[in-house]
This record gives structure tokens, C-alpha cells and sequence, in this order.
């Protein structure tokens, strides 16, 4: 891997996009590179401790129905269908059934071959 | 799937992971204990327009519904239903947008410290059986 970005870094589309799959399954934040139809096509290992799912049973998967229900709202999904998207919230997502409060990243360019669901769980973790 | 699970639980996993109904386990008060992706998924968009930390479950239902927080606190049982598919309207704000929806709610006591907390929106279902109603 490249010289490794941070969560909020201004610049952090332009270096997930020179990642390859595996690069973005060891960054140290949760990452799941996304196709433009959703599809994921990488899940980092942080992510899937985060939620207790397997990279192998995530890739292949519509991320937003089959695998983040959770996020399937007008306040997470919806927001990919904008051609532009960079927007930091305070989420809950679940491990098997207990709540775990992170910070979201949405990220999106109209240049960008994918798009990118990011998580951050340190942000809450004190 | 799911990794570190024992494969009965994998299969219980599965259920509340993709069940179409929000379902929680909260304290006497309503502080969350366990709840299923639907819950977030529908809990959320309340929870930011409430400007509420998301961990009391109670807090957010009843900034919309506040004869919930009524009911519970006015039920005599040890263990119950207390409200049983009780119908309510949620208005609120995404972006500017306003967002209207139906939902409906059930909270059963299981004892003094432990809520369960199914709700639904219901609004699909009821522009279905509107449409069905016009057919006929």
C-alpha cells in the first residue's frame, strides 16, 4: 500500500482510486469499495470487524440490501444517486445485534470508477 | 456470513439481519441493548431530525409518538403487551425535505428492565391496500 490517508483527509477519493482491492482490504479504516451499482467489489478487514461480516460472503453482494440494510435510507443510500458526494455523519451500524456508533464518510466523484462507503470507529471509542 | 458465530446462530443471524420489521431490545428506559439492521435503518433518519445520540430507543419514538412514553410508564403488569401495533404518522426532514410516513409500533414489557420494540412503516402497505381497495 501507498503512503496510508487518514478518514478525513480532503484528498482521500483521489488515493482510495489508486488502491488496488487488496491495498483497500488492509487500510486501517473500515472501506468498502462499491461499483456503481452498488455492488461490493472490496470490504476491508477493518469493516468486517467492525460488523462480524466475512470479506469472502460481502464481495459479489449489494452492499445496501444484502449487506448494510442498515444504511438503506434516504440519509445513506439515497446519497449515491447525487453524481458528487463527500459527506462525514454519525452513524450506528450492528455487530450480529449490538449498536456500534461510528462516523460515516460518503465518498463519490463524477470521475471516479467506484464509489466508497468509509467507517470510522475510533472517533467513538473514548 | 457472518464470522465467529456457531452455525445455529449463523442461521438466527441471517433472520434478524434481513427481517423486514425493526426490532429492539432496550432496558426500562429505553436504552438499547440489541437491534436489528431494519431498527437503524429507520431509527436513524428520526434520530437526526430529533438531534438525539441514537442510543435510547424510547427518547427517539416518543419525540414523535409522546403517548408511548404514556403507556409504558402507565402500565401496571409485571410483562405485557403495552402497545400493540399502535398506528402513528412521523414528520421530518432530510435535507430540507420533508419525509411523511406511517408506521406502526408494538412494545411489550418482559419485565421491569427489559422492553421489546418492534416498529414498521407501513406506508407502502397502506398505498397497496388503498390501490387494491380502488380495484375492487
Amino acid at each position: 500500500m501507498s503512503t496510508t490517508s487518514t478518514f478525513s483527509d480532503p484528498n482521500l477519493l483521489d488515493w482510495l482510486e489508486q488502491q488496488t482491492d487488496e491495498q483497500l482490504e488492509e487500510a486501517p479504516f473500515g472501506v468498502v469499495r462499491m461499483n456503481r451499482d452498488g455492488v461490493v467489489i472490496a470490504y476491508g478487514k477493518s469493516e468486517s470487524h467492525i460488523t462480524g461480516i466475512s470479506q469472502e460472503y460481502a464481495r459479489g453482494k449489494y452492499y445496501f440490501t444484502q449487506i448494510a440494510p442498515c444504511a438503506n435510507n434516504r440519509m445513506v443510500a439515497a446519497k449515491y444517486a447525487l453524481p458528487s458526494l463527500d459527506e462525514e455523519l454519525d452513524y450506528i451500524l450492528t455487530y450480529v445485534c449490538e449498536p456500534i456508533k461510528v462516523r460515516l464518510r460518503l465518498l463519490k466523484s463524477p470521475q471516479s470508477q467506484y464509489q466508497y462507503f468509509l467507517v470510522d470507529r475510533k472517533a467513538f471509542s473514548e | 456470513m457472518n464470522t465467529g458465530l456457531p452455525e445455529h446462530l449463523q442461521r438466527a443471524w441471517t433472520l434478524l439481519h434481513r427481517a423486514p420489521i425493526a426490532m429492539a431490545e432496550t432496558n426500562g428506559q429505553g436504552k438499547i441493548r440489541q437491534l436489528n439492521p431494519k431498527a437503524v435503518q429507520l431509527m436513524m433518519p428520526m434520530v437526526a431530525h430529533l438531534g438525539l445520540p441514537g442510543d435510547n430507543l424510547l427518547d427517539t419514538l416518543a419525540g414523535f409518538l409522546p403517548s408511548a412514553r404514556q403507556a409504558i410508564a402507565g402500565f401496571e403488569g409485571n410483562s405485557g403487551l403495552i402497545l400493540e401495533q399502535e398506528p402513528y404518522r412521523l414528520r421530518f426532514r432530510i435535507d430540507s425535505v420533508l419525509i411523511e410516513r406511517q408506521f406502526s409500533l408494538t412494545i411489550e414489557k418482559i419485565n421491569d428492565d427489559s422492553l421489546l420494540i418492534f416498529f414498521e412503516d407501513v406506508t407502502d402497505l397502506l398505498l397497496k391496500a388503498d390501490a387494491l381497495r380502488y380495484r375492487l
